[in-house]
């Protein structure tokens, strides 16, 4: 039988409940006490000990309820379970109904032999019988008790005159100003005499279904009722800033946008190509969850607020401009119908954040879709959007794949880079969106997929019909509806010829790879002639923000850039930031030497749940991408096994959760300390690849600092003493039959490729636009020959020597 | 570096200003809550003063956690589990420690803090302890980022948790009993955050 713990302030209060239990129940039920502190003057307290002692008196497997009045009660309560062994802990729970009524209806269920789950529910419902009784119908379900309930309401009464009437995009003004004060605001629909709603949900607003001419009677409770009263009035009046009717309504002024005839609507070119199809709309769908019911309602609660946030955070970081879809996306977000109703599912029903979530977010988009009006009825897209947004988050999933069952033309609001990334150009015949510009990354992802797409089209875009055939032309930006059968289509156009390999005047190939730090770069890189990513720097997704990326985010990265460079190689940088940056969530203390203190792979291995979460993101990208591995600011075989363990631990999660990716990943470290150099042939035991820095090498290397213009000059990768420890390094992979790679300035300087090809280095990671000219530079050598200058700049006795060799060399070979 | 002497006097000291001040501490607690405060925590420290003596040889670790066992089953009030979790908290950090250097030492009010709130659930101005103790860590934080010595970060951190504490009197009460007075809990101090004013105050005293 399910026991009960009673907790009070008062020891007489408690004993009495006790009383009135044994009289009302007459059944033996265990009941423990623990109330009151002891002191005798001042009696009235609680006592975290006593209900830790109190829980265990009555302990059972089949588990143990814990009632309290309030304040310390409910804290003391809350440590005293966390004082219990965890198995005791799976089956004592605290119940937030009010004492009283909350012990007599747990007791009289639990008598009857009820499972803890039951008595639960019965006893969290206990205040139900009286709150109807005492007419409490009158209160909002959601309505919260507050201060304010204490105040008397103001009403009014307004007439909606705008030609949609309470749409989204009114909503939404509607709840940002009533956001802005304290006060409660209710709305009813009186034209359709509906019940009051919370003023302050987007999506209840809307479910109230107000069109033009109906009237909303508006209830203001708080101490800034006229305030917003005030507000809410001069918004309706001035019919939500809508001044034109709807068939004349012009998009934002801002965007260079036009209807030229009923039949186009004109945008903004993006991708080229001409393409006629069915136009069919960008939907997500909500992905699946297996789990339903969790133990740790608490634990569930602050997950959903989190992923919340960091849906918050995406649709931020994607709202380059204004884009009303995605400001009420924020609204759904915060939205308090949404939140309540989690809440409820997730500690009453103990469902897990994911299966609550999922619920609601079903239940509105139903609400939704049962609605008279078109308009209103297509909004549970809006939902399904930001409904799937959080259960991603939730689940830990990237992108759902798109299935079309004829290819088409997609329209959307607007696409993120790697939504884009994953369309297959042979289903995705075009792209339109409603919003975004020429230079969003998606466009240019857009563009190397070869899909035609235009953009910036405005919200009119949002309301063709599905199947509509559409004629798209990526070149002018313009797209027509239902175009004559004669309009001939181009094909699309072919991705750019790939540039020649860089191979020497003997026949000998240089793998020629870039250094990018994004979609941008790559995208150059690709175009300039890059056979890979040589080094991808991971750093700037961490800074300036105040939490760090996201698995899901750094995912979306790692793809986007995957779909740009296609089969083509990509070496992935683990984060390298030390203390001359700011980042908030590392406890970067200012340090005296940041070159020499706690970053690269040092501070990684310090914070693995950080490390972890960027190398299970960067695993899961080597699913679908070819994706190498390098840790940076390598100095022992320790740090290296230590990483790698890491990196094996994270293999085996993923596994068990059965997740893809390439368990051959190659594995590399930067070669960029002496040390590293000096243990070069062990290291290269442990690792598939090494990649010189020289930049961080020299510095090294000289003891100069590179940011200290006293001593700056020296630290040049041209002094011998850097030269023969890149050829230590060389050799000791070479021995090893790994492969050396050069990512520092050094390699984009054409001057020195004769040195860096005589000393054995085998691929070279290039700033994409330097990429050009060191391919020249390579097809104007002899590998043999740049072997005898490699032997040769290592007797010089300075750097000035190596510059003055390397022009003559050069000279002579021109 | 601060020496386990030193958190011992702190205690000590601790429980000599709340010995002195429960009735002004009461008084706090009159206008807005349960006129307890004072009481409770006299007799959560009082208890503490006599179980200390058994703890002083151990580590520093030990000694907070004792000290935090103690007010957890005799405060009574809301302030038992809050102080209790503050000092549970913080005793983790100093496990095993006979000294503590000053990073330690923000660590150790750190992990107190995030306890307090995670106990309370409450944020900055909700009229709590918080907003004396969350800006009193930060100033510390950043003084030692700033090179400054122990001292003079602690002296930022009572003066932080001293402004901290009076901004409370404009504040409406979103925890606790105060909270039901809404915004009739304007106008007075916060007995919490008075109190957490006065710990921080009499470590600096005990480092002095």
């Amino acid at each position: 039988m399910v026991s009960l713990v009673l907790v009070s302030h008062s020891l007489p209060l408690a004993e009495s409940i006790a009383n009135l239990i044994q009289h009302i129940v007459k059944e033996d039920v265990n009941i423990a006490i623990a109330a009151g502190v002891d002191d005798p003057e001042h009696p009235w307290g609680t006592d975290v000990i006593k209900i830790q002692e109190a829980i265990e008196s009555v302990y059972s497997d089949d588990g143990v309820l814990v009632l309290m009045d309030l304040g310390s009660a409910v804290l003391s309560a809350e440590m005293a379970l966390e004082f219990l062994s965890p198995e005791q802990q799976t089956k004592v729970k605290l119940c937030a109904a009010p004492l009283v009524e909350g012990a007599i209806a747990a007791s009289v269920i639990a008598a009857t032999g009820a499972n803890l789950e039951t008595v639960i529910t019965e006893a969290q419902q206990s205040l139900t019988a009286k709150l109807s009784h005492l007419e409490a119908s009158n209160i909002a379900p959601q309505a919260e008790l507050s201060p304010q309930s204490l105040t008397k309401p103001l009403t009014c009464v307004l007439t909606i005159n705008n030609p949609l009437g309470l749409h989204l995009r009114p909503a939404a003004q509607f709840v940002s100003i009533a956001n802005q004060f304290n006060s409660d605001v209710r709305v009813k629909n009186i034209t359709r005499s509906s019940d009051f709603v919370n003023g302050k949900s987007v999506n209840q607003l809307m479910l109230l279904e107000v069109r033009s001419g109906e009237q909303i009677e508006v209830e203001f409770k708080g101490d800034d009722a006229t305030l917003v009263l005030q507000e809410i009035k001069e918004l309706v009046k001035n019919n939500f800033g809508e001044v034109e009717s709807l068939t004349t309504q012009k998009p934002n002024s801002k965007q260079p946008i036009s209807t030229t005839t009923n039949n186009e609507l004109i945008g903004i070119p993006a991708s080229p190509g001409i393409v006629i199809a069915p136009v069919v709309y960008y939907q997500q769908t909500l992905p699946e969850v297996k789990t339903k019911n969790s133990e740790n309602p608490e634990h569930e609660w602050q997950k959903l607020q989190l992923a919340l946030q960091n849906a918050r955070q995406q649709i931020e970081n994607l709202t380059t401009q204004e884009n009303p879809i995605f400001q009420a996306h924020l609204l759904y977000l915060d939205d308090p119908q949404l939140h309540t109703q989690a809440k409820q599912l997730i500690f009453e029903q103990q469902q897990t954040a994911s299966y609550a979530w999922k619920t609601v977010i079903e239940q509105a988009i139903a609400d939704y879709q049962n609605l008279e009006d078109e308009y209103l009825q297509a909004r549970a897209i809006d939902l399904l959007d930001i409904g799937s947004r959080v259960l991603k988050i939730l689940l830990g999933i990237g992108i759902i794949p798109l299935e079309l069952e004829t290819p088409s033309i997609l329209i959307a609001p607007q696409l993120t880079p790697s939504e884009v990334a994953q369309f297959n150009p042979q289903q995705v015949l075009g792209i339109c969106t409603a919003f975004g510009s020429a230079t969003d990354h998606s466009a240019i992802v857009a563009s190397l997929l070869g899909i035609p797409m235009v953009v910036g089209m405005g919200e009119e875009l949002l309301e063709i019909p599905p199947h509509t055939r559409l004629q798209i032309d990526g070149t002018k930006g313009i797209i027509t509806l239902n175009p004559s059968s004669e309009t001939s289509i181009s094909e699309p156009p072919q991705p750019s010829p790939m540039i020649e390999p860089a191979i020497t005047r003997d026949g000998h190939e240089i793998g020629i790879v870039a250094n990018i730090i994004g979609v941008g770069d790559a995208q150059k890189a690709i175009a300039n002639g890059a056979e890979g990513v040589g080094l991808l720097r991971t750093e700037f997704l961490y800074l300036d923000r105040v939490t760090p990326p996201t698995e899901e985010e750094q995912l979306e990265f790692y793809q986007a850039i995957g779909a740009i460079m296609g089969e083509r190689p990509i070496t992935i940088r683990t984060l390298d930031i030390g203390a001359d940056k700011s980042v908030d969530y590392l406890d970067l203390f200012v340090e005296t030497n940041p070159g020499l203190g706690w970053r690269g792979i040092r501070q990684s291995l310090d914070c693995p749940d950080l490390f972890k979460t960027q190398l299970r993101a960067i695993l899961r990208a080597s699913a679908r991408h070819k994706i190498k591995l390098m840790f940076p600011m390598v100095t022992s075989v320790r740090e290296v096994r230590a990483a790698k363990q890491l990196v094996s631990e994270v293999q085996a999660e993923l596994r068990e959760s059965k997740i893809d990716f390439d368990s051959e990943i190659a594995i590399g470290i930067m070669v960029e300390t002496p040390a590293a150099v000096a243990m070069a042939d062990l290291l290269a035991k442990e690792v598939d690849f090494f990649s010189i820095g020289t930049n961080d090498l020299s510095q090294y290397i000289m003891a100069a600092d590179r940011t200290n213009t006293k001593v700056a000059a020296l630290a040049d990768a041209y002094e011998p003493a850097v030269l023969r420890m890149i050829r230590q390094t060389v050799d000791a992979a070479h021995n090893a039959g790994i492969t050396v790679s050069v990512c520092g300035q050094l390699a984009s300087d054409p001057k020195a490729i004769p040195i860096l090809l005589g000393l054995g280095v085998d691929e070279l990671s290039v700033n994409p636009p330097a990429i050009p000219g060191i391919k020249a530079k390579i097809a104007s050598l002899n590998r043999l020959e740049t072997k005898a200058f490699g032997n040769a700049v290592l007797q010089l006795d300075s750097a000035v020597a190596v510059r003055e060799y390397v022009s003559n060399i050069v000279t002579d070979i021109m | 570096m601060l020496e386990k002497k030193q958190i011992i006097d702190w205690i000590d000291n601790f429980t000599a200003v709340i010995a002195e001040k429960k009735d002004y501490l009461t008084e706090l607690d009159a206008a807005i809550g349960d006129a307890d405060h004072g009481i409770n925590m006299n007799r959560g420290f009082q208890k503490v003063s006599e179980k200390l003596p058994t703890v002083i040889d151990r580590d520093i670790g030990t000694i907070l956690k004792t000290v935090s066992m103690t007010l957890i089953s005799t405060v009574g009030g809301a302030s038992g589990p809050l102080y209790g979790t503050f000092f549970l908290k913080a005793s983790a950090v100093a496990a095993q420690k006979e000294e503590l250097t000053p990073e330690e030492l923000v660590q150790l009010l750190q992990a107190g803090l995030e306890g307090v709130m995670y106990r309370g659930k409450a944020q900055l101005e909700d009229k709590t302890m918080i907003d004396a103790l969350s800006p009193a860590v930060d100033a510390f934080k950043q003084s030692l980022a700033n090179n400054n010595s122990e001292l003079e970060g602690l002296q930022k951190a009572v003066d932080a948790a001293e402004e901290g504490m009076k901004k409370t009197i404009p504040l409406i009460a979103r925890k606790g009993r105060a909270s039901y007075l809404g915004e009739r809990s304007m106008g007075h101090q916060d007995p919490g955050a008075t109190s957490s004013y006065l710990m921080l105050k009499t470590l600096l005293e005990s480092v002095r």
